[in-house]
């Protein structure tokens, strides 16, 4: 039976709310309950009484949405799936992970049961229903693929045009539209995944090798930024292709200069699986040789980059310093898992490298201070891409159908203070929006990296409410061909009534 | 104190050659001046607020200042497809509904307030989103305290509930209820599209029409809150639409758009329960988007409904068992016709005609009911909703 927590449950304060701390924005937004789910009965029984209620579910698994899709409910009750238990089965022929399960535990099991893997992302915290249902891809998707390539069907719960629940699992035989749609096109569209199924699964690695290295803002200049961001699409736009690098996957991490951080971290493996041979990486190394940089990587990026903040949490008044937490941010940050803050985030596939002009805009903004905004705790991840992600056919089986793109960028800006939210957000906005201006860029759609030669739209999952303002931001995550129209079909199919809706899901 | 003029076919042709002869407008409205001082010897005095969705360039809403049938444009203000136009109970404030898919992004319809002015002039207060997807909101319902509104949100397929603050301005949503179910049609009934709500007398209930779903709802409101207490079916595949409540609150009226029929339902508010009584009228029309607004006599005594493109029937209500009779059916050539309001004395039915984008009074008789000429009174594209008050 499910677990309710309710406005007056002392549960209720931590439970209301995203692991980015914006959101729920203002007290008129929080939902009125939240039910934890332990089953696939619990959560299709909740569903029921929610929709006869005439209230609105919003689920969550991990709870690491980056907008307000979920905690954005007004009245409403969000469904919790991270207490979800393994559903008894005797088919032992397939690989199962419960939507509620984090991408940490997942590994853990599928490795020591089975010794395989799925490339999937690399943020342990992270729900498998919200980050499989977008995509799911990390460290080893250019070698094995997205997460949803190897998906074989899921468990879906769906509420039908009477206002009936409706468990479903769908596959390439059964409700097809469905489970396509399943693939890719992110989650809190078409109903509540409960399960995911894989038939097959890829051997995970017998060992990976991780390095990098780092360059020195504070002697840095434009022409060798430029050599560093042109080097590094370069080469995955051209060697990068060659199915023995497959096994390399990096991040160039371009922290704003007031961090002193800029970088690139690697992991790598043979795809054989082991690390026999590095030459691939010193190959891919050695590039960077004439831009001056130091051995390693750069210190891990993302929330560990919030503004120096030896205490976290709310400054307390007094004769010591001292700051007050909810308890489970307070032990959950401090056993090392990642804790929470505030956070605005934005997305870009490039199929091609950077232009001089793009990556002089980078510069530009990661040199310039902007008075009364700190711009500690942003980033630039500018991930490889490609690989065994870019087989066409998969667009076609899949929801995702960004398959010709070499890099993805990923903007992230993390802080905690409220007060600082507007300042951050605009410069953000501002960045973006410049670095999407150019010459590369289709002026009908300037400020966005529209599909078209250069670059191949957003992903959602990252969503960005800011591509709100644009009439066309179903292309820029689903592309201008059929799959949105597909989409919409698949709707109009299987969630008549628009019950599992947010400001960004598909429209009717 | 209006002359008594009996209403004959010689008076009713008279009438429709005389729209006919007059050109311009402006001829025309002078005409009304003498007319209107021939049936009333005190004109009612006051303002008209009419709601337009035209994309060309008049949507908005219009203000005309009243005499009478003299109608004079006074103001006219931006707004996006207000569909429905409601007037607070202290007639200083309106309230409208805009009828669209989205708002600064996402995917909401609004809600618009306005101060009336001592001289009928607008002045927008402010403008609040309904809830995330409540897109297309089709009619608003003030409760009788003046406190709250409800919104049918049509394509959105929910009821919102917004507060009115102090000083007359509408506060955010504060209670969502969301509708699910479809009818038989599968064109028009894919999923739930509530129409109208009408609150009753008492203020403690209001009811509801889903035209998705073919469903009558009747919910209470108690303390800022709605919770609905009934959920019925009218006839398959009728798509309930207009609804009007018999100012005995015994019966409502139902009109259908997809089988051009009005349905009869037993009202008893104490029990609130709805009973199907009759189908009061059968075939009347053709459907046309928003046909069949009803309106209903203050007295009780009659009912008007548009019921094709040029007619207009009005039927005798039997006060004891709801069954309606025809007295008159009422036409203009070449129009197409939609009832939008009665006048605020209830002398004159306002009807629109979105062929030549004119609008009309229509006089009706004290004691029968029925309707004489038509006089237009303004040029309005468009028209969807209008509301009237009395000075």
């Amino acid at each position: 039976m499910a677990i309710t927590v309710e406005r007056q449950d002392p549960r209720y304060p931590t439970l209301k709310r995203s692991r980015n701390l914006r959101w729920p924005a203002s007290e008129a937004d929080f939902c009125s309950r939240i039910e934890l789910c332990e089953s696939t009965s619990d959560v299709a029984e909740v569903l029921q009484r929610i929709v006869n209620a005439g209230l609105r579910p919003t689920v969550r698994s991990g709870g690491h949405c980056y907008e307000d899709f979920v905690v954005n409910n007004p009245g409403g009750t969000i469904l919790d799936l991270s207490l979800l238990q393994e559903s008894q089965s005797k088919d032992e022929t397939r690989y199962r992970i419960n939507a509620g399960k984090q991408l940490g535990d997942v590994y853990l099991d599928l490795f020591k049961r089975h010794g395989v893997t799925v490339p999937a992302g690399t943020c342990y915290a992270v729900g498998a229903g919200g980050h499989i249902s977008g995509g799911g891809y990390g460290l080893l998707s250019r070698l094995h693929g997205l997460t949803v390539d190897w998906l074989s069907a899921v468990d879906v719960l769906t509420v039908d045009a009477s206002g009936k629940v409706v468990l479903r699992h769908a596959n390439k035989q059964q409700d097809p539209d469905l489970f396509r749609a399943c693939r890719g096109a992110g989650g809190g569209n078409f109903g509540i995944i409960t399960e995911f199924y894989f038939d097959k699964l890829p051997q995970a690695p017998r060992e990976v090798v991780h390095g990098g290295l780092s360059f020195d803002w504070t002697t840095m200049t434009e022409e060798r930024f430029v050599a560093v961001l042109t080097t590094y699409g370069n080469y995955w736009e051209t060697r990068g292709k060659d199915p023995d690098t497959y096994g390399l996957f990096s991040i160039l991490d371009i922290a704003h200069s007031s961090t002193k951080r800029l970088g690139i971290s690697l992991q790598f493996c043979n795809p054989d699986g082991t690390c026999n041979d590095l030459s691939v990486v010193n190959e891919f190394l050695g590039l960077f040789s004439s831009c001056n940089p130091s051995p390693g990587a750069p210190a891990p990026a993302g929330e560990r980059a919030i503004a120096h903040s030896s205490i976290s949490g709310e400054a307390c008044k007094g004769q010591y310093p001292m700051s007050r937490r909810l308890w489970l941010d307070a032990t959950i940050a401090g056993g090392g898992a990642e804790g929470s803050g505030r956070a605005k985030y934005k997305s870009a596939y490039m199929k091609s490298n950077f232009s001089a002009e793009e990556a002089k805009c980078i510069y530009r903004y990661m040199t310039h201070d902007v008075p009364g905004v700190d711009l500690k705790g942003f980033f630039l991840a500018v991930d490889s891409y490609g690989g065994a992600i870019n087989r066409n056919q998969l667009a076609e089986e899949t929801s995702i159908w960004q398959r010709s793109s070499i890099m993805k960028l990923q903007f992230q800006s993390y802080w905690s203070n409220a007060g600082d939210d507007a300042g951050r957000v605009k410069w953000l906005k501002d960045f973006y929006a410049d670095l999407y201006s150019g010459s590369k860029v289709d002026s009908r759609y300037a400020s966005t990296p529209y599909p078209g030669e250069h670059y191949e739209g957003c992903y959602i999952n990252y969503p960005d409410s800011d591509m709100l303002a644009y009439s066309f931001w179903p292309q820029l995550y689903y592309g201008d061909q059929e799959l949105y129209p597909f989409l919409q079909v698949v709707k109009r199919r299987y969630d008549s009534n628009n019950i599992f809706h947010h400001a960004m899901s598909v429209r009717l | 104190m209006y002359r008594d003029i009996h209403w004959s076919r010689r008076t009713f042709l008279q009438g429709i050659g005389w729209t006919t002869v007059f050109g311009p407008l402006n001829k025309v409205i002078r005409r009304n001046r003498l007319l209107s001082t021939r049936f009333e010897e005190v004109p009612s005095v006051g303002f008209a607020y009419v709601g337009s969705t035209d994309n060309v360039g008049d949507s908005g809403i219009h203000v005309f200042e009243v005499c009478g049938d003299h109608w004079s444009r006074k103001q006219s203000i931006p707004s996006r497809s207000p569909i429905s136009l409601v007037l607070h109970p202290n007639q200083q404030c309106l309230y409208a509904a805009n009828e669209v898919d989205e708002y600064e992004g996402l995917p909401r319809g609004t809600i618009e307030a306005y101060k009336i002015a001592p001289d009928g002039s607008l002045t927008l207060m402010n403008r609040q989103p309904l809830s995330l997807s409540g897109t297309r909101p089709r009619h608003i319902a003030i409760s009788p305290d003046g406190k709250y509104l409800v919104v049918a949100v049509h394509r959105g397929g929910a009821y919102n509930l917004l507060p009115i603050t102090c000083d007359g301005s509408v506060g955010r949503v504060t209670q969502i209820v969301k509708e699910v179910g479809a009818g038989p049609d599968p064109v028009h009934q894919t999923s739930a599209h509530p129409h109208t709500v009408v609150f009753d007398k008492s203020g403690r209930h209001f009811l509801a029409t889903d035209e998705g779903c073919d469903r009558l709802s009747v919910f209470s409101f108690q303390n800022g809150q709605m919770m609905r207490t009934l959920q019925m079916h009218s006839h398959a595949a009728t798509k309930p639409g207009h609804f009007a409540i018999h100012p005995s609150s015994k019966f409502l009226y139902v009109s259908n758009t997809l089988d051009g029929s009005i349905d009869c339902y037993r009202w008893q508010s104490e029990a609130r329960e709805v009973k199907f009584e009759r189908r009061a009228a059968a075939n009347l029309m053709n459907t046309t988007w928003d046909w069949g607004r009803l309106i209903i006599s203050q007295s009780g005594q009659s009912l008007y409904v548009a019921c094709a493109s040029e007619n207009v029937s009005v039927w005798e209500i039997n006060p004891e068992t709801g069954a309606l009779s025809t007295r008159q059916q009422w036409s203009l050539k070449n129009r197409s016709l939609q009832i939008l309001v009665a006048s605020p004395d209830n002398r004159r039915l306002i009807v629109a005609d979105s062929c030549q984008h004119t609008l009309f009074s229509i006089p009706i008789h004290a004691e029968s009911g029925e309707l004489g000429s038509a006089l237009p009174v303004a040029k309005i594209r468009m028209a969807k909703s209008l509301v009237m008050k009395y000075i």
